[in-house]
């Protein structure tokens, strides 16, 4: 059978096709030229850039790296200083985490996502641009503080009170909360992206029982983003709030905690392990079967075992504190549930066994990448079912076998994998393959490499050599594992020389010119790859389409499949439904651009400016980058141009709201991050209660009953006015404008209201841990408050300008759907702030 | 419903660990031992009223299909979770300082 078994049993267009066809979809999705490349929106593009950026700061990480191991080749050293020392093991795991890790898994996922869903992009192709842009701008800035003695030197995970103004003076620490919480932004955009990219635009056909696991791994990556993160981007405002106003979040002798840093950083930083591991996990899922020539064993089950990694993970946080004194029990819950987690992960590991077992695997050059993975990442994983055992973990806390532990599951399970991903995927995006001989040259440098620098690092710690210390003296028997462990590092420095000198040589970027299908691979993102994708959107039958169909690349070629053109002379794509990928609404997507590169620049500035405390520029930065935001939203809604057919009977409308369209999808992922912050805010308000109690107000020194009523009476006005301006939409302007002027005044002054009442209570947020608490939620409400004043801002503008009605609704509908949100925390903080208070006073 | 599983985990993790750890900061470490084992219990019958449910459902679909099977094996996987998160409570006394 050679057509897939669309709902018609027949191709979805007749060939031959109309002639200036091919020609019209080029040129709607044509590419900036020159320097102008630099507007371009196209999944692809950005793909590149995208993961070029997070090589080349693996590279420069890895060279921070090379530099401790020259350190510490032999004792005594005197090769660089303590404070340098400490500057770059700071600079290396924050680098490595979280401008090359999380950016490098999720470049995978902007460039293959689309090709591999069967889309001609995702669905919000500015914002993909967006992440890139800040990313690259906030990470250039973030590495370069090393270069001018600015730069961190309090270790990735930034502990206070190390981290505190008073023993870390200096704008250092500032750079690392403040850099790392913008860069944090870059990867939630892309979360959101991916999310969405992968529910709604996905070929039609392509449930989610034919998804690829890639897929699945991006879309549960991104999931674990948009709740992890926000726990540490939490945690960076408090701890700048801290530094920068005093307010005592970490200070223990004022009712504030340190180990709420450490709950806050850890709630995200396994999660992280797991935002790593995943969606190398799903290269190799990918990788696997079509090097092993067969189906990957137990699809369903590695889903499964996926989804419930994802959500163990952030059951395990606390297996980073077991030596801070939390009552025996509760490491217990944490210990149980870290071994947990080995199961899911090992049903993987036994799958892709199962497959190469069941199938004949091809020694290719990323079957051998792939092949390491597996032997060096179920090390890393035993040691790690090693370190869930508590009592092993207080011997072996803050040792090198912690450093070897964690190396042999972030190198091996990511590194590995992205680099067999490099070789595999390379002739689907470059004119030429890499080279199969370099590729196992570097196969067998990094893999000796990496096991002679870290195997050691195991007995190093075990016998007794901390983490973090920049010299050590001869004699104690750590000198020839510390020299070996160096002799390791180069080699996977030689390795790494020989993959940059297989890209010079052989990677050539493309878009029409691709080598193409050479391992005879089953999935759609290896049909062609222009800008637009492939020439039409394919019915996906099977898990492999190419294997199901093998005429389905010509096919798709020639048009024959859904939306061969453009319909409206623009960039499109099919919006499917959720679970059975069903079209439900041709979607026009935006071209190149400048305000979201211009938008990029000033948030990052805003950022950094802010770090050197020059506040009235960056403020202006600020300004200018929400302008900047409005200025790329304004045509982001165009209006109906009644249905359009893509082919196969099928007439789908060009303007849909409400739940059909993804932006609303978007702004719920978006309120869930919000609201995961907001979690986050509630255990540390609770948490510090149970710390400090003493330290927190009588019931008779709280704010009187009747301000907390005026507030709620506030919120629920606000509430009241939206729910009467979403009546009146479309039906009268000036009263929808007064509704909607009412609503977000009346949010706001709920807030006064409440900040005042506190401050007339005589509460102080640099007073104790509970007042800082306090004032902080109301941070977190003012936040969403000026969120939702933007965006009443944006409909205003956008009705008084007629493109903003009853019909053309998305704007509004997404502004209601933060307002609600902004409502509903607004009262539930009035519930805390003041009603927790006064129950267990 | 798909995610009832690892959600209904989730919960009780959370409960069973912030009630030790309210319970510990009021001095009542019996109160804990008696919460645990009701969040547990409430947690297991919710789970297996989610298996049997799901188990038991016959779709057309094929993607709906897919995510009931799914949602089944979550369960179970939920139910593990949730007795390896038990455990503790019954083999380590409540609010015992680990020094």
């Amino acid at each position: 059978m050679t057509v897939a078994a669309t709902p018609t049993g027949e191709y979805p267009h007749p060939l031959p096709r109309p002639p200036d066809e091919l020609d019209r979809l080029k040129a709607a999705w044509a590419l900036p030229k020159g320097w102008r490349i630099v507007s371009a929106v196209n999944n692809t593009v950005i793909g590149y850039l995208y993961i070029a950026t997070a090589f080349g700061f693996f590279v420069l990480a890895g060279i921070l790296a090379l530099l401790m191991r020259t350190q510490l080749a032999v004792p005594d050293n005197t090769f660089i200083s303590q404070e340098t020392y400490n500057q770059l093991f700071t600079m290396h795991g924050t680098v490595m985490m979280f401008l090359f890790a999380v950016p490098a898994v999720e470049a995978m996922g902007v460039l293959l996502l689309p090709q591999m869903l069967g889309a001609r992009d995702l669905p919000f192709p500015r914002l993909g641009a967006f992440a890139f842009w800040v990313y690259l701008v906030g990470g250039l800035v973030f590495f370069c503080t090393l270069f001018v003695g600015m730069a961190p030197r309090d270790g990735w995970f930034m502990y206070p009170p190390l981290s505190s103004e008073r023993f870390s003076p200096g704008v250092g620490a500032d750079f690392w909360l403040l850099g790392i919480g913008f860069i944090e932004i870059s990867a939630i955009a892309g979360a959101i992206e991916i999310i969405v990219g992968v529910m709604r635009t996905r070929a039609p056909g392509m449930t989610l029982a034919r998804m690829p696991i890639f897929a699945w791994t991006m879309l549960i990556l991104a999931g674990m983003i948009v709740f992890a993160f926000p726990a540490v981007i939490l945690a960076t405002i408090l701890l700048e709030l801290e530094r920068a106003f005093g307010w005592p979040f970490f200070i223990a002798e004022r009712g504030g905690d340190p180990l709420l840093w450490q709950h806050l950083f850890w709630f995200f930083g396994h999660p992280e392990v797991y935002i790593i591991f995943l969606p190398a996990a799903g290269m190799v899922s990918m990788i696997v079967p079509t090097m092993a020539g067969t189906s990957l064993v137990g699809h369903r089950l590695i889903v499964v075992a996926l989804i419930a990694t994802g959500f163990f993970s952030f059951g395990l946080w606390v297996h980073h504190m077991f030596t801070t004194g939390i009552p025996a029990r509760s490491l217990g819950f944490f210990s149980a549930a870290s071994m947990a987690v080995s199961v899911p992960s090992g049903i993987q590991v036994f799958a892709w066994i199962a497959t190469i077992a069941a199938g004949r695997l091809r020694l290719t050059a990323a079957s051998l990448f792939v092949l390491g993975f597996l032997t060096v990442f179920t090390l890393g994983g035993l040691t790690g079912v090693m370190l869930a055992m508590v009592p092993f973990d207080w011997q072996a806390h803050d040792t090198y076998f912690v450093v070897a532990h964690f190396h042999y599951v972030l190198v091996g399970g990511m590194v590995f994998p992205l680099l067999a991903a490099f070789y595999y995927w390379a002739p689907a995006f470059s004119e030429k393959p890499l080279s199969e001989r370099l590729g196992k040259w570097a196969f067998g440098l990094i893999f000796t490499g990496f096991n002679v620098a870290f195997f050691p690092m195991h007995v190093t710690g075990l016998i007794g050599m901390p983490r973090r210390v920049y010299t050590y003296p001869a004699g104690l028997g750590w000198d020839w594992l510390n020299l070996v462990s160096t002799v390791g590092a180069f080699m996977v420095a030689a390795a790494i020389l020989v993959i940059l000198v297989d890209f010079v040589r052989n990677l050539r970027p493309t878009l029409t010119d691709a080598a193409g299908n050479i391992w005879k691979a089953g999935t759609l993102e290896w049909m062609e790859n222009h800008t637009y994708g492939a020439r039409s959107v394919p019915y996906v039958d099977s898990l492999e389409p190419l294997w199901a169909h093998p005429t389905m690349v010509d096919d798709v070629h020639q048009g024959r499949y859904y939306l061969p053109g453009t319909n409206t002379g623009g960039r499109e794509a099919i919006v499917t439904s959720a679970v059975e990928a069903e079209p439900q609404y041709l979607m026009r997507l935006p071209g190149p651009g400048w305000a979201h590169v211009l938008a990029a620049f000033f948030t990052a500035a805003f950022f950094l400016l802010l770090t050197v405390k020059a506040v009235t520029i960056a403020l202006a930065c600020g300004a200018l980058a929400v302008a900047m935001i409005v200025a790329w939203m304004w045509n982001s809604d165009p209006a109906s141009v009644g249905r359009a057919d893509i082919g196969g009977g099928i007439a789908l409308p060009t303007y849909v709201s409400g739940p059909v369209h993804p932006a609303w999808w978007a702004m719920c992922v978006l309120i869930a991050v919000a609201g995961a912050l907001y979690l986050s805010y509630v255990f540390g308000y609770l948490y510090l209660w149970t710390v400090a109690p003493q330290t927190w107000p009588a019931a008779s020194a709280l704010p009187a009953a009747s301000w907390i009523i005026l507030a709620a009476a506030l919120l629920v006005a606000s509430g009241v006015a939206l729910s009467a301006a979403q009546r009146i939409l479309g039906r009268s302007r000036p009263a929808f404008a007064i509704l909607v002027a009412i609503g977000v005044a009346s949010l706001a002054a709920a807030l006064i209201v409440d900040v005042l009442s506190q401050w007339r209570s005589g509460l102080r947020p640099e007073a104790s841990g509970h007042g800082a608490m306090v004032y902080a939620g109301a941070v977190l409400q003012a936040q969403v408050s000026a969120a939702v004043a933007v965006m009443a801002a944006f409909a205003l503008m956008r009705l008084a300008r007629g493109l903003l009605d009853a019909e053309r609704r998305v704007v509004f509908d997404n502004l209601r759907l933060m307002w609600i949100y902004a409502v509903g925390q607004g009262l539930f903080s009035l519930l805390l702030t003041h009603g927790f208070p006064r129950a267990v006073g | 419903m798909w995610l009832a599983g690892p959600i209904v985990w989730a919960l009780h993790l959370a409960v069973v660990y912030g009630a030790e750890s309210f319970a510990c900061s009021r001095g009542s470490a019996a109160a804990h031992s008696v919460l645990g084992a009701m969040a547990t219990l409430v947690a297991l019958v919710m789970l297996a009223i989610l298996v049997v449910q799901a188990s038991g459902r016959r779709r057309v679909a094929n993607g709906a299909t897919f995510m009931d099977r799914v949602a089944v094996w979550l369960g179970v996987a939920g139910m593990a979770g949730v007795i390896a998160s038990y455990l503790p409570v019954l083999m380590i006394p409540a609010c015992l300082s680990p020094a």
